[in-house]
């Protein structure tokens, strides 16, 4: 039976034998220069973690800029027409000798165009900047944003703490992954500032080959992938040996947090597919640099490997971003709920399933491209990974069966997820389906299902992380109703932004496109004013977060009733996390037996509720005497 | 981690503690056992993504092998077997070398391991050198090395680069990669394609075999300096499996470019 | 001459349709805005890609409410009461997990193989199909007919003019395709199929035309009726991805035959050359003064034109037919050897793409363009 004794809680929270006496890991070490020093140099998970939750933050406020621009232009769409021309100081109409009105042909509609002042003058330069802004958009999101967004910043924050861990098992290596992610995306930032580059994120040749022939930014923007890719790697190794060697003592594989299996699953998928988009990417360059032919028709190379080549990492890649964005749903539900999580090891296996069967999968981006027998064989295997995932759905909502829920932010974010995943995952099954795939193919219907998935299940799913794990990160408590408010605006803009996406793609409009012909146009319009309004979310929720760390309320240890080993320690946490190894007795779902540490009995009448406390009490105060026998 | 025994008592203790003796894990591993099969574990994983990496390669040549069967028959003869045959044998010795440093330093060996370990570094600097001299210079340019026993079955063009140490070859060379290609006698229209897997492959291959001799390098210089010996020897035995992929890799390398025809 | 309508907008294509009664009708005309198309025999294609189509959506519909209400309901029901716990409920019950892998399955069973025949049934060509061989570049399409004929039509949609491809109704139609540079991907959402177009490699695309039955969108000058599709390019290929787009005009066999005839019937040389830019060179040249990838057409015969490199012709040396011809043959044939200023080296070389005949035709075409 698990109980919280005084061993337990101790060795949970307090400081006991453990001769000197900490601060929070926030804590100056002296002035200014000292403490930048001190952060740029450090090889505390918790730092490290703080510094990319800030890189990924930025990033993905560059790419949300650039989304908007991208939508801006598709408010209207790109016309020419042909009008008599007008004698500028007069108004009167311009004849030719013969008496007939001189004609002249103005295009209308385009946005980007006009910061080059290229309005009314060329289409293809509009369009290529459009070309240049989703391209723009597509790779920080998914290279800078979504990959390092939950495992980097919030699993290396919380991951080692969730084990009972002082650290990750190779910090210095993981201060590496960080300045080669900062590395990365500064040469992805280069070839931004060299012009950018119009490839699309897929990097599909020929044309990727071809394209900006005689600049080098095409070649820095694929260099910045690859860069990342290791940074990638480097986490993912990382958090697989912690995971192996660096559990606390009581805890075995089946009693470690949920979030800790499925940030597992997905290291493990980043280290075994990341490599292949390495040598993609190499050959990639190599094509460029020295035209080796490859994947160049014309000297009889084959362009098609390239998409199976590219596939192979990316679609792996897309349960890369989802998993961790689950993992702390599986976090947020079962505590918010204050229930045990229904169904703990089919969670568990089903992330190890998706990681194995996302390997199977990739040629169903490549449906028209490819042979028959590939495209049958890829279209069955994508629907067994839809099985795993499913179970995960139906898991979350039985959870909240006969709970005790509090709809704080994290929580609401949590069902905001629950919406939006299950949408965005029931519409990869159209796109599997053979028949229908060959219609939806690279149409706003896929652009629709892939940020339902990425923006409404893993953005929104970090963004509701930050909310949970905030008060323990900065010790702060923010305006709960304000972050409600918003999270509520982030919902309406992102339905109203992307389900009319759907309805495009399936009455025919293709993605990448600058423009369109007019029956698309209202939706369209409908599309980019839900993206302001969404734009509007995120600033929101980006104040409530600058108020909570200027004037935020102290936040306390407990702030949800968790029971897992983070909510055990100071808010925030101090150098080493514990104080001493903590030995773990209950496993982290126990909601019907656990008194949540710093918990009232009153509040939370478990049987033994009282002596619990008392234990609990014990500790403190034997960390207490102890912090201030120093 | 097996520990060890020291059989060779008969070695005179050294007076001076040496830094081995004295390492301690990192804070967060419970102790030095768990550190070491934590870092052996992570560099497995990193090995695995080496594979990976490699299969890439692996891939493209078996697909380009499957659609352009005529351009790889072709452009595979001219590979000399005896050349990558001489080159697998140093990696194997040179593997051989590195896996007796590592045993080395267990027993406190430290002279011998030293010396295994340079003889290791040699190895790859011959293989390095066989490979650029031997293979790659004729076939990009032309030039061959004046030992290169192959130079006698070509009439003497009498041009010669870098003060005689190099003689062209009229019709030699333009073996290179994509469109760099200009080997004049080829006859398959795709032979290119075999060049580029040749160069991507072996390339990336080299590039490999010398982050493994700076890897080897940087052991050399911490174990002249004492800080591995048999309760730690965490970096010599890394270092080992990273040149015993190198090895394995180039071990697939060998009959897929220079065996098959 | 010319049959190139200014429509910008495509509502008027489709013909707006007895308002469907069912629920399913409104939902599958909402999605695919497919007014229109009902039980001809096209509809064999098309309906097995609705009908899948449909069927995932309502079970989703069904499954996503399901859950939504669930979920919102016991969020409310076992909302926080002060002072109280979560009530005591089995964590965990294999049969039920059980059931709810399995039955979604089995869902996806059926949805696998019913994609799959759909699929199979559009890629395999009836052996009777009328083979077109099409031709992708950027960013136009080119069609050329089993007797040689290119159709000299266009019509304008959005911001350019695009040709217009004849098709019988009710007929087997097969284009064999291929690509001159990147990859393009040759969609007609109406028919709900797309192939990629891929450089060095013919890939094929089908679809059996509608009866034109009651549902056509206009009426041809000879009052023959027909229908409009468009056609737009899926994959990205680069500046003008978008405007990639052609329609293909569904018109009675007869009058098929006749016009891709008139299409071959020995034109003049002028009207070769226009035919040409309709297909090969209207995406990047405009004929009247417009601004463009590349320099307009318009007055191009006897205008002066300088390069990049400081280099260029006078308007003298324009105006000599020879010289001229001389020049617009070099930079079809070479377009990187000169730029001409103020652009850039954006455009392909044509050279193995025109037969004599028709680079006079160009020619010819150039001079007329005052
Ligand atoms: C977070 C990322 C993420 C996730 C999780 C997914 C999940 C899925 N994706 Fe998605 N996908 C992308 C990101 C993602 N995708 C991206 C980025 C692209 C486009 C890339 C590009 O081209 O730029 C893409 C494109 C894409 C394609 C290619 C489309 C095309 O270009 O033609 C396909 C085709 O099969 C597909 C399928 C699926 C399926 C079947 C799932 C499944 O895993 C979903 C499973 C979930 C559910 C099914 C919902 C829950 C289940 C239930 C509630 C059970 C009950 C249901 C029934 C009984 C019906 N996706
Ligand atoms: C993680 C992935 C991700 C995310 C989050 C988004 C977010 C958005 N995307 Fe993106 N999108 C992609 C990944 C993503 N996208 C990819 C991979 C492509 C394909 C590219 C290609 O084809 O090559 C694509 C393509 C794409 C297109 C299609 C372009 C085309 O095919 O022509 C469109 C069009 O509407 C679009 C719109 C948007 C919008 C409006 C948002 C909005 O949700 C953005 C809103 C966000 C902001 C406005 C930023 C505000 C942020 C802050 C203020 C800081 C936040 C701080 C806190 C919350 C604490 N995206
Ligand atoms: C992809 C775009 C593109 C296409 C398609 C294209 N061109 Fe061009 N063309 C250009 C550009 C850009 C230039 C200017 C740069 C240069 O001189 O190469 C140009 C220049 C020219 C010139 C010189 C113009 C002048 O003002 O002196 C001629 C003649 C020409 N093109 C003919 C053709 C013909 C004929 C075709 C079709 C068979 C064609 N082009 C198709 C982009 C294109
Ligand atoms: Cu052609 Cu896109
Ligand atoms: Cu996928």
């Amino acid at each position: 039976m698990a109980t919280i004794d005084d061993r337990n809680a101790n060795a949970l929270g307090a400081a006991a034998g453990h001769g000197h006496d900490e601060g929070s890991y926030l804590t100056p070490k002296g002035g200014l220069i000292t403490t930048i020093w001190d952060w740029a140099t450090t090889v505390d998970h918790k730092k490290i973690g703080v510094m990319y939750m800030c890189a990924v933050l930025m990033m993905f406020f560059f790419g949300g800029v650039a989304a908007l621009a991208v939508r801006t232009e598709l408010l209207t769409p790109v016309r020419t027409q042909q009008v008599q021309q007008v004698n500028p100081e007069t108004g009167a109409p311009v004849v030719d000798a013969a008496g007939q009105p001189v004609m002249k042909s103005v295009t209308t509609g385009q946005w980007l165009g006009s910061f080059l002042g290229a309005e009314g003058d060329s289409i293809n330069k509009n369009n290529n900047l459009y070309n240049r802004a989703f391209t723009l958009h597509g790779a920080i999101m998914v290279f800078m944003v979504i990959v390092p967004s939950v495992p980097a910043a919030l699993g290396n924050f919380f991951l080692p703490i969730l084990i009972g861990a002082k650290d990750v098992a190779f910090p210095r290596l993981n201060l590496l992954s960080w300045y080669i992610y900062v590395c990365g995306s500064i040469f992805g930032v280069m070839a931004i500032l060299m012009g950018g580059v119009d490839t699309g994120w897929t990097f599909y040749t020929p044309y990727s080959t071809t394209t900006d022939a005689d600049y080098m930014r095409v070649v820095y923007m694929v260099l910045a992938a690859f860069i990342l890719g290791f940074s990638s790697i480097l986490t993912g190794l990382n958090f697989v040996v912690s995971v192996h060697k660096l559990r606390a003592p009581g805890m075995g594989w089946f009693d470690m947090p949920l979030f800790v299996w499925a940030v597992y699953a997905t290291s493990i998928l980043q280290v075994l597919a990341t490599p292949v988009i390495g040598i993609t990417l190499l050959l990639l360059i190599f094509e460029r640099l020295f035209h080796v032919g490859i994947f160049d028709p014309g000297l009889g190379g084959d362009p098609v490997l390239f998409q199976h080549f590219f596939w192979f990492y990316s679609h792996p890649v897309v349960y890369v971003m989802i998993l961790p964005g689950m993992a702390i749903i599986n976090e947020i539900i079962p505590v918010h709920s204050h229930k045990k999580i229904f169904g703990y090891r089919s969670m568990a296996f089903a992330s190890l399933g998706i990681a194995a069967v996302s390997f199977l999968v990739w040629g169903h981006h490549m449906f028209t491209s490819e042979g028959e027998l590939a495209a049958t064989v890829f279209s069955a295997l994508t629907f067994l990974v839809a099985i795993p995932t499913a179970v995960k759905v139906f898991n979350w909502v039985g959870t909240l069966y006969k709970g005790s829920i509090s709809l704080t932010a994290p929580m609401v974010y949590a069902l905001i997820f629950l919406f939006l995943f299950t949408i965005g995952g029931l519409t990869g099954l159209p796109l599997a389906t053979l028949s229908s795939d060959i219609h939806l193919h690279d149409s706003y219907f896929v652009v629709a299902h892939f940020h339902y998935v990425m923006m409404g299940g893993t953005i929104i799913a970090f963004v509701g992380g930050i909310h949970h794990w905030w008060p323990k990160m900065f010790g702060k408590m923010y305006n709960e109703r304000a972050a409600i408010f918003f999270a509520i605006v982030v919902f309406i803009g992102f339905n109203l932004t992307f389900f009319t996406q759907f309805i495009l793609g399936t009455r025919g409009m293709p993605r990448r496109y600058a423009s369109y012909v007019d029956e698309f146009q209202f939706l369209h319009q409908l599309s980019t004013i839900g993206s302001y309004i969404l734009g509007v979310g995120f600033m929101g929720s980006l104040a409530v977060f600058v108020h909570s760390l200027l004037a935020g309320k102290t936040a306390p240890r407990n702030p949800w009733g968790g029971l897992t080993l983070e909510w055990h320690i100071e808010s925030p946490p101090t150098t080493h996390n514990f104080h001493k190894e903590p030995i773990v007795h209950h496993g982290p779902y126990d909601f019907e037996t656990i008194l949540p540490p710093g918990w009232d009995p009153k509040d939370y009448p478990v049987p033994n509720a009282e002596a619990q406390a008392a234990a609990y009490a014990r500790a403190l105060a034997a960390e207490k005497a102890h912090a201030s026998h120093h | 981690m097996t520990t060890v025994p020291i059989h060779d008592s008969s070695s005179p203790k050294p007076a001076k503690r040496l830094p081995w003796q004295d390492y301690k894990a990192a804070h967060h591993f419970r102790n030095k056992e768990e550190e070491f099969d934590g870092v052996k574990l992570g560099m497995w994983l990193f090995l695995a993504t080496e594979v990976l990496l490699f299969s890439g390669l692996f891939c493209a040549y078996t697909i380009f092998r499957i659609l352009h069967p005529e351009a790889f028959a072709n452009g595979s003869q001219y590979l000399d077997w005896r050349w990558g045959g001489l080159n697998t044998i140093i990696l194997l010795l040179s593997s051989y070398t590195m896996a007796a440093s590592i045993r080395n330093v267990q027993l406190q060996q430290f002279a011998r391991a030293k010396f295994n370990l340079l003889f290791t570094l040699v190895c790859g600097l011959l293989f390095l050198v066989i490979k650029f001299t031997f293979e790659y210079t004729p076939k990009w340019s032309g030039y061959f090395f004046f030992l290169d026993p192959a130079l006698s079955h070509y009439p003497d063009s009498g041009k010669t680069a870098l003060g005689g140490l190099f003689h062209f070859v009229e019709g030699y060379g333009g073996k290179r990669p994509g469109v760099l290609f200009n080997y004049p006698f080829s006859s398959d229209p795709y032979e290119h394609l075999w060049w580029s897997v040749y160069y991507s492959a072996t390339g990336i291959h080299a590039s490999h075999v010398i982050i493994g001799m700076c890897l080897i390098y940087w052991v050399y210089r911490r174990v002249s300096k004492g800080m591995y010996g048999p309760t730690h020897y965490t970096g010599v035995e890394m270092t080992g499996l990273y040149w015993h992929l190198v090895d394995l890799i180039w071990i697939f390398l060998f009959p897929l470019l220079y065996l098959i025809h | 001459m010319m049959t190139t309508e200014h429509i910008a907008s495509s509502a008027s294509i489709l013909p707006s349709p007895a308002f469907p009664a069912a629920l399913g009708d409104i939902a599958h005309n909402f999605i695919f805005k497919r007014e229109g198309m009902g039980a001809d025999p096209m509809a064999a294609g098309v309906s097995a890609v609705d009908s899948i189509f449909m069927y995932i959506f309502w079970i989703s519909t069904v499954v996503f409410v399901g859950i939504t209400v669930v979920m919102l309901y016991w969020t409310f029901k076992y909302r926080r009461r002060p002072g109280t716990i979560a009530q005591a409920s089995p964590s965990h019950n294999t049969i039920l997990e059980l059931a709810w892998s399995v039955v979604p399955l089995g869902f996806f069973v059926y949805m696998f193989f019913e994609g799959f025949h759909g699929y199979i049934s559009r890629i395999s060509v009836p052996p009777d199909a009328i083979e077109l061989k099409l031709t992708g570049r950027k960013w136009s399409w080119g069609v050329t007919y089993p007797n040689g004929a290119e159709s000299p039509e266009t019509r304008h949609v959005g911001a350019t003019d695009v040709p217009v491809f004849y098709v019988p109704e009710g007929k087997p139609v097969k284009f064999r395709m291929i690509s001159t540079d990147v990859l393009h991907s040759f969609w007609i959402p109406d028919f709900r199929i797309k192939v990629d177009v891929i450089p060095n490699r013919y890939t094929s695309y089908w679809f059996n035309a509608e009866k034109l039955d009651a549902h056509s969108t206009g009426t041809l000058a000879d009052g023959t009726k027909y229908r409009d599709h468009f056609v737009f390019c899926a994959e990205y290929c680069g500046d003008l991805h978008s405007e990639m787009a052609a329609i293909i005009r569904v018109v009675p066999e007869a009058s098929y035959n006749a016009t891709i005839t008139k299409w071959v019937d020995a034109v003049d040389p002028v009207e070769l050359g226009r035919r040409q830019w309709v297909a090969k060179c209207a995406s990047c040249h405009t004929i009247d003064g417009g601004k463009n990838t590349g320099p307009t057409w318009k007055g191009i015969f006897g205008r002066a034109v300088g390069f990049t490199d400081g280099g260029g012709h006078s308007a003298e040396e324009m105006s000599n037919p020879d010289a001229f011809a001389n020049y617009v043959r070099e930079s079809v044939m070479t377009p990187a050897k000169h730029i001409v200023a103020g652009y850039t080296n954006a455009m392909p070389s044509f050279a193995g793409q025109l037969s004599e005949a028709q680079m006079n035709g160009i020619i010819e075409y150039m001079k007329t363009l005052k």
